[in-house]
């Protein structure tokens, strides 16, 4: 009788603790995996879902869980905010270039020697979305296209988007790292990275107001302005350009759907700075329409023929926004948060410091 | 004592017939497939979510010491 009932409470125990180990062993598989992967699974959380996670820092030449070479999307690399960049090649500035500064209202983008995509802040990750081939062109614009322009921006974040997005400043350091790759692939334009600072107030008013607003926003040394809206694209009439001069205030509107929701939008409004029009329909930056991601990043053969003949020309200034050398000026805005572009080889004539890197800034956050 | 005498399984003209229905392909891939890999994918995925967001959790450190016994 005692065997009987323990044969029947052995056979309980088995039908229900082999499952029950199962699903528990199944879940600890999973556990231990995300604990392996914890790097990538929360850079994916970051960057595709918009979740407010920290990404752990990598160790270099330690695989600590994160540092996974199978993560879906590589978390942003980061290198020491101290030590410059040693990988860059040297860069010669031709030192009897114009100075651009001290010839207010009117800055100038410098020309530079070839530099790495790479070499804007300390962003090294690909550009989520794909960037077509640059198609042959005429033997002028080829000329044009193999002298790189180094065009310094300062990047305005609307309060919205900072709201919405904690790392509002790798997010925008990001996206000028994304746009300039594909413009020095295509216009031979190095975008430089001057300062990322929340942009109090405009949100839910026109571009006309929008642009109004930039215009008054210090310039820092900056040759263009880029006000980051969380408002979608929507197209829009292009923005009056004279013929000798480039625009020095921009805004860019949002893609929602997209991994990079500003890329399209900051190309577009940069296209627009450097005198492309606006084009009907998909298959170009400088299309009216939003895009999906499936499309590889192009720009229309006339947009990029006038993005190539103006690249050279002056950026728009103001009077009162003359070249801010000190670097008080970031301070005094209580709001902001400044940061300098990283000490290149090319040096400028203004003084700057390192760009912090990505998780320092979102360490700060 | 008398035990009670299992009467024989008769097999009922409905059951039959429900034996005998041919299950249409969606319903096996319902059954089979989609059910069962929303459910166990979804606890290995809820698995990698404690192990990602909670490293020094209880549960994370169970596990990973009882993967270190191996």
């Amino acid at each position: 009788m005692t065997s009987s009932r323990l044969k029947s409470l052995s056979k309980l125990a088995l039908l229900l603790g082999v499952p029950v180990a199962l699903l528990l062993g199944l879940f600890g598989a999973g556990v231990h995996c995300g604990y392996q992967h914890r790097g990538g699974i929360l850079a994916f959380e970051r960057d595709w879902l918009g979740m407010d996670v920290e990404v752990p820092p990598v160790a270099p030449g330690r695989p600590e869980p994160g540092a996974s070479p199978v993560s879906p999307t590589p978390p942003v690399t980061t290198q020491p905010v101290t030590t410059p960049p040693v990988t860059t090649p040297p860069v010669t500035t031709p030192p009897v270039a114009t100075p651009p500064v001290m010839t207010p209202p009117v800055t100038t983008p410098e020309p530079l020697a070839p530099v790495s995509p790479a070499a804007v802040g300390v962003v090294t990750e690909p550009s989520p979305l794909a960037i077509a081939e640059a198609t042959p062109l005429p033997a002028d614009l080829q000329a044009s296209l193999a002298q790189p322009v180094r065009v310094r921006v300062k990047v305005l974040v609307d309060t919205e988007l900072v709201e919405r997005r904690p790392d509002w400043i790798a997010y925008a350091q990001r996206h000028v790292a994304w746009a300039s790759q594909v413009l020095e692939r295509q216009v031979g334009v190095h975008l430089e990275l001057r300062g990322v600072v929340v942009w109090p107030g405009p949100s839910g008013s026109d571009t006309a107001a929008l642009l109004a607003d930039l215009q008054n926003r210090e310039r820092d040394g900056a040759d263009l302005l880029i006000g980051l809206s969380s408002r979608s694209f929507a197209g829009g009439p292009a923005p009056a350009v004279a013929e000798d001069v480039n625009l020095g205030f921009v805004v860019a509107g949002a893609n929602p759907g997209s991994r990079a929701p500003h890329l399209r939008g900051m190309l577009h409004a940069i296209g627009a700075a450097l005198g492309a029009r606006p084009v009907i329909g998909p298959g170009t930056f400088m299309g009216d329409v939003l895009i999906n991601d499936r499309s590889p990043i192009d720009l229309d053969a006339d947009s990029r023929r006038r993005i190539l003949e103006r690249k050279g020309l002056p950026f728009q200034g103001l009077p009162e926004a003359a070249p801010a050398e000190d670097e008080a000026a970031p301070e005094a805005a209580a709001d902001e948060v400044e940061e300098a572009a990283p000490s290149e080889q090319h040096q400028s004539h203004q003084p700057h410091r390192p760009l912090p890197s990505v998780k320092d800034k979102d360490e700060e956050l | 004592m008398a035990q009670p005498t299992r009467l024989p399984a008769h097999a009922s003209s409905s059951d039959d017939a429900e034996s005998a229905a041919p299950q249409s392909r969606l319903a096996w891939l319902l059954g089979w497939v989609v059910t069962p890999t929303l459910f166990f994918g979804g606890i290995f995925l809820a698995g990698a979510y404690v192990g990602a967001n909670h490293p020094d959790g209880w549960v994370t450190s169970s596990v990973r010491w009882v993967v270190g016994l191996f």
